[in-house]
């Protein structure tokens, strides 16, 4: 399948042409193809977004464009910038098109940039090089560029090393380095992946008034139905390697023709918080915890930091309460203090002040006799599927581990335990003798479900379990987890900074900022009549994977931001 | 207080701290070695009473702790009493000695940078192709002869067979040129290897990628940003080998009788010069605390991480 | 290869548990060392068996006899002899059982006291791990071969002491390694859940940690055996390691000094023995890294 040939929006002849890109890598000596016969265009101040699932192919076949694979992959077939052929170019000829007509910007703005250097002489670099300019020349032009970027003090941050920059600010930074030269082609790899929701709405508003400014096509490289909803005109979804679908923005949101792109659409979670109300702030207070509360916690505070680094206080004055079989969603930014919150619970990091009590039990100050009892009531799965196993276990031993510390069952008992846990989350007993990297992901993460509910816990507290998962997988982990909680009827402290998934697994949602709890409440009330200012900002900022809804949010954000916001 | 007066201070209370421990290690281990110097001062059939009025004259009937704050004020002066063999202070003898393994052990160092440096980065820019198996195979060479035997075969080679340069001594730039060659084909092939691996690391960061994206000419990938990445480490690892070469020296200035603090140390040994070995290990680990202490002081001028304080 | 139905990685190698053996067969260089660190170890225990003579017997009357091959060489001494008569082939072959039995034990035991001191460090941490890293700076401040002849002085130079101090001294290694992988496995995910779900310290360091630093203290310790046989041949070559009459190629080496320019073979063979031994020992080391962590090869 290849690119629809409606003009759509935008005319005039296309910047890139790609045709029958394909792309190998040498695996154990035998080449095996990740990117199949693609063909695409993008048009003159147009946004291409490229949607895919981990393993489509979606970032290769972008490096190819500019010969930036490995050393172990090449690429065949056609790649025209302004109707030249670039696929293949010799190292010098190929240097003098990466960053002078073609910019990237990558996903991880905070290893993107060399540590060495400030940020001004990387910037000038670039203007050195390709366009020859005096040093003086270069760095008035740096500092231009860091202002179009919307970075403060660009006299200052052009001194600024890396490291003394957020990871907002740096992305800010790499884009103007990849802008330097006003590049006929922008690629951007997963640029607003790394960044929390409020940083990511700012960068995408940032690249949406560049392509404009700059006379510049993007290329978005993107697994975010809701960041392409908010900034592309045309979309190419791709899966393993090959295109599915390639059509413009409104099509394939409202209309999509492959049951492929129906399947990525319908799986994406999203919010139905209508924006930001201007209701006036609902009545109800949050209700004191109840006196049956299963969790409680009051004024709870938690210092973080091993005793190698400086410690701090990552959890502040935090009242809240989980009651029997509820699930409370704790949504919060990176550095909000909710995974802290979540390590305390099951006894990982000590109470430092205030009172946690789960089940009866007081963790301020509790002896391990009494926190080892505990823990055969309370468990936890973490984020990362890749860590949360024993690399050197077998499947079945790692779910048996918690009977087995427990001494609740052996022998054939254990093994009929486990059978039992691996049929619970839909896992074939093929997987008992595998050892964790011979799983995916969404497997591995069910297994780690399997151990936490092993013990028939009254409370599982989950950090992020799905948010390293493609969104097909996750919504399967979600099911999962949904059925096992309807089922076993556990409490559940859920933790996310995704508020759509929150939105739809919790009962009660809870906010957290900079380690205190902003504002909480029932689900749909704290979505639909948000309080505070903050809860507001991040519902706005949260993109949704339609492109009407998501314009009217970007309408909403800025009167928001314009309103002025205490931070 | 600033981050850098505050780094520079955490790294000077470390080599005090360093120090004391080295010097306790020193008294505790002369104090196991019998450390009496009695054997050697008295005649073996020298009467309990003599020994004991010795015993006393020298302090050696003291609590242990009195003894350690004796030796410890004093070495504080540079008084490591004086050398049993040779009737003078011992910190003296050492430190006339110490210029010549000096030379010595910073000759063979930059030797070795100078052969390493270029040969770890050619490894690392060619992994797995010829250059790097041939490096490798020299790295692996270097590792693995002993020293000592290679300062043999130099002399047989190049003094005996072929009088080039002398057998031994300290008498002209000549004599110099074995010895350091010596000394530094360790220190060759592991820095070489070090500098190898920390490029490779350096050459997987993202932000040589980036530079790579902004068209930066592979030169300058290579040397701007990755080699100035890759030094950081290396400027560590200089630190420590340099331990290692003051080491190598007490061998190799036995093979070629060279006048070093190395020699010395054997001889005190041998003449059971107990104050004079004192005084050489003492002194040759204060050399290592200071060298090793510049180097800490000298990575503020290559990271701008420690140099500065971060964004959070 | 097994096909998995969410989100296949994109170049994933596929999961082929490729036989140890057969890697070694496809890489030359770690062939060759375990081939010849093979051969040493089975002329070490066969000394006794296949040495010509004994290494300690003295035979005035066949001083300094040149190799068999030469003018004035006898056929009974193939190496030929040295000052003492010595056959040089003998102690040669006996010298192996001397410095493979010091460098194993020495790194055991520094293997031993380095993985426990870094358990310790990485996992109790505080105070604890702060003194350990001051005690290793100590440590490393002073050149370990100064102080080992120090040492080997004070307490009498023996094989015993050789291993004590070559044992006591290279733990700064493992304990750093040992610490460093605790500290970073402490922090994975797997070990939370392992503390979480009730594991005590117990479990969790023999169950979760130390199965994980296997490979790693394996592939440093294999290359320290070389640097301890190493050590141990130049403090006997200083005279202070193993002492004659029992052979070792230190102090051969160390004889062999004196006759460098009259009798070479004194020097040579003790020699090469001792560095393909050495070289043997690096060359499995480096194959032990190829295989357990391809990042560096």
């Amino acid at each position: 399948m290849t690119t629809s040939n409606t003009p759509l929006g935008s005319a005039g002849e296309p910047v890139l042409s790609v045709r029958g890109l394909s792309v190998d890598f040498l695996v154990n000596g035998e080449w095996s193809t990740v990117v199949h016969d693609l063909s695409y265009e993008v048009r003159p101040h147009e946004v291409l977004a490229i949607v895919g699932e981990s393993g489509s192919g979606k970032t290769q076949s972008s490096m190819a464009l500019i010969g930036l694979l490995p050393p172990s992959g090449r690429a065949t077939g056609s790649v025209k910038l302004d109707g030249t052929e670039i696929l293949g170019l010799p190292g010098k000829r190929m240097s003098g098109i990466r960053g002078r007509q073609v910019g990237v910007v990558f996903q991880e703005p905070m290893t993107a940039m060399n540590p060495v250097y400030t940020i001004g002489f990387q910037i000038c670099e670039v203007l050195r090089f390709h366009l020859g300019m005096s040093k003086r020349q270069a760095r008035a032009r740096a500092i231009e560029l860091l202002r179009l970027v919307d970075l403060p003090d660009p006299e200052l941050t052009v001194r600024k090393y890396p490291h003394q920059l957020s990871g907002g600010q740096l992305q800010r930074a790499v884009i103007a380095q990849a802008i330097a030269c006003e590049p006929r082609l922008l690629i951007a790899d997963e640029p607003t992946t790394a960044l929390d929701v409020t940083v990511q709405a700012g960068i995408l508003d940032l690249l949406r008034s560049l392509k404009d400014r700059i006379a510049s096509s993007i290329i978005l490289i993107s697994h975010d139905l809701g960041v392409v909803a908010d900034i592309a005109d045309r979309v190419l979804v791709m899966k393993a390697g090959r295109v599915v679908e390639s059509e413009s923005s409104e099509q394939i949101f409202y209309r999509p023709a492959q049951p492929y792109t129906k399947e990525l659409i319908a799986a994406v979670p999203t919010l139905t918080a209508t924006a930001v109300s201007e209701t006036p702030p609902a009545e109800v207070a949050e209700e004191a915890a109840p006196t049956d509360a299963l969790v409680s916690a009051r004024r709870l505070a938690i210092d973080y930091g091993t005793d190698r680094g400086p410690r701090f206080r990552a959890v502040d004055g935090v009242d809240f309460h989980i009651g029997r079989g509820e699930v409370l969603g704790l949504v919060g930014e990176s550095g909000s203090g909710k995974s802290t919150i979540g390590q305390a619970a099951v006894g990982l990091v000590p109470v430092a002040d205030g009172s946690l009590v789960i089940d009866g039990v007081e963790l301020a100050g509790i002896r391990s006799a009494d926190l080892k009892a505990l823990r055969r009531r309370v468990s936890i799965v973490f984020q990362d599927p890749g860590s949360s196993l024993d690399p050197r276990m077998q499947i079945a031993d790692s779910i048996a581990e918690p009977l087995v510390l427990h001494r609740l069952a052996k022998g054939k008992e254990l093994a009929k335990r486990v059978n039992d846990l691996l049929d619970q989350v839909h896992l074939p007993r093929t997987m008992l003798a595998r050892f964790p990297h011979e799983l995916s992901g969404g497997q591995r993460q069910r297994v780690g479900i399997a151990r936490a509910i092993a013990l028939e816990p009254v409370l599982l507290v989950a950090d992020e379990p799905t948010s390293a998962l493609d969104v097909s997988v996750q919504a399967k982990v979600l099911e999962v987890f949904e059925e096992l909680q309807r089922q076993h009827g556990f409490a559940c402290l859920f933790i996310s900074h995704d508020l759509a998934v929150v939105e739809r697994l919790a009962n009660r949602i809870a906010v957290m900022r900079r380690g205190s709890l902003v504002e909480a409440g029932p689900t749909r009330h704290l979505l639909d009549h948000p309080r505070h200012q903050y809860t507001r900002e991040l519902l706005a900022a949260v993109p949704v994977a339609d492109p009407h809804e998501q314009r009217t949010r970007r309408e909403t954000r800025r009167l928001l931001s314009a309103r002025g916001t205490p931070s | 207080m600033p981050p850098m007066a505050r780094y520079i201070l955490r790294r000077l209370g470390h080599a005090v701290l360093v120090v004391f421990g080295v010097s306790i290690i020193v008294f505790l281990v002369m104090h196991l070695a019998g450390g009496s110097p009695l054997s050697v001062l008295l005649p073996p059939e020298a009467s309990e009473a003599e020994r004991r009025q010795y015993e006393a004259l020298l302090g050696l009937d003291q609590p242990l702790y009195v003894q350690y704050w004796d030796f410890a004020s004093q070495a504080v002066r540079g008084d490591f009493g004086q050398s049993i063999w040779y009737g003078r202070p011992a910190a003296g003898l050492v430190l006339e000695r110490l210029q010549a393994t000096a030379e010595l052990a910073v000759s063979g160092l930059g030797l070795a940078v100078l052969v390493a440096l270029p040969l770890g980065v050619l490894a690392a820019v060619y992994r797995n192709r010829t250059v790097d198996h041939a490096i490798g195979i020299f790295v692996v060479l270097g590792q693995s002869v002993p020293i000592f035997w290679l300062g043999m075969l130099l002399v047989l080679q190049f003094s005996v067979n072929w009088p080039l340069f002398p057998t031994s001594g300290r008498d002209s730039a000549l004599s110099f040129v074995l010895p350091a060659l010596t000394l530094a084909v360790y220190s060759m092939a592991r820095l070489t290897r070090l500098t190898r691996a920390g490029m490779l690391e350096v050459l997987n960061q993202d932000h040589l990628r980036t530079a790579r994206a902004k068209g930066m000419p592979e030169r300058v990938v290579i040397f701007r940003h990755g080699v100035r990445n890759a030094l950081i480490p290396f400027v560590t690892y200089l630190g420590l080998e340099f331990g290692g070469l003051l080491g190598g020296a007490v061998v190799v200035e036995t093979v070629f009788s060279w006048p070093g603090v190395g020699r010395l140390a054997t001889e005190a040994i041998f003449n059971r010069d107990y104050p004079l070995v004192q005084a050489v290990v003492f002194i040759v680990a204060l050399v290592f605390v200071a060298v090793n202490l510049l180097v800490d002081l000298l990575y503020p001028a290559l990271d701008p991480r420690i140099r500065l304080a971060s964004a959070s | 290869m097994d096909v998995l139905p969410e989100a296949p990685a994109l170049i994933e190698a596929p999961v082929r548990r490729v036989s140890k053996l057969r890697r070694l067969l496809r890489d030359p260089s770690g062939l060759l060392g375990v081939v010849v660190l093979g051969g040493v170890i089975f002329l070490a225990l066969l000394a006794p068996w296949i040495s010509p003579h004994d290494p300690e017997r003295q035979n005035l009357k066949a001083s300094l006899l040149p190799p068999a091959w030469l003018d004035g060489g006898d056929s009974a001494y193939l190496f030929g002899t040295d000052r003492l008569g010595h056959d040089v082939l003998s102690r040669t072959i006996w010298s192996a059982r001397t410095s493979l039995l010091i460098g194993f034990s020495a790194v055991a035991l520094a293997v031993l006291l380095g993985v426990t001191i870094g358990v310790f460090a990485g996992y109790v941490g505080g105070r604890l791990e702060d003194v350990v890293l001051r005690l290793a700076d100590i440590q490393l401040a002073i050149p370990p071969i100064l102080l080992a002849i120090v040492l080997a002085a004070a307490i009498g130079p023996s094989p015993t002491t050789i291993i004590l101090v070559l044992g006591g001294t290279g733990w700064v290694v493992y304990a750093r390694i040992t610490r460093g992988d605790v500290l970073s496995l402490r922090d994975r995910s797997f070990v939370k859940a392992a503390v979480s779900l009730g594991a005590g310290h117990g479990r969790v360091v023999f169950r979760h940690i130390l199965p994980h630093l296997v490979s790693p203290i394996l592939i440093v310790a294999t290359i320290e055996i070389s640097l301890a046989i190493l050590a141990e041949s130049s403090l006997s070559f200083l005279g202070l390691g193993i002492q004659p009459p029992t052979p070792s190629w230190g102090s051969m080496l160390g004889d062999g000094r004196d006759y460098l320019a009259s009798a070479w073979w004194l020097s040579v063979f003790p020699g090469i023995a001792l560095m393909l031994t050495v070289l043997s020992v690096n060359l499995v080391g480096n194959w032990l890294r190829d295989v357990y962590d391809p990042r560096l090869s």
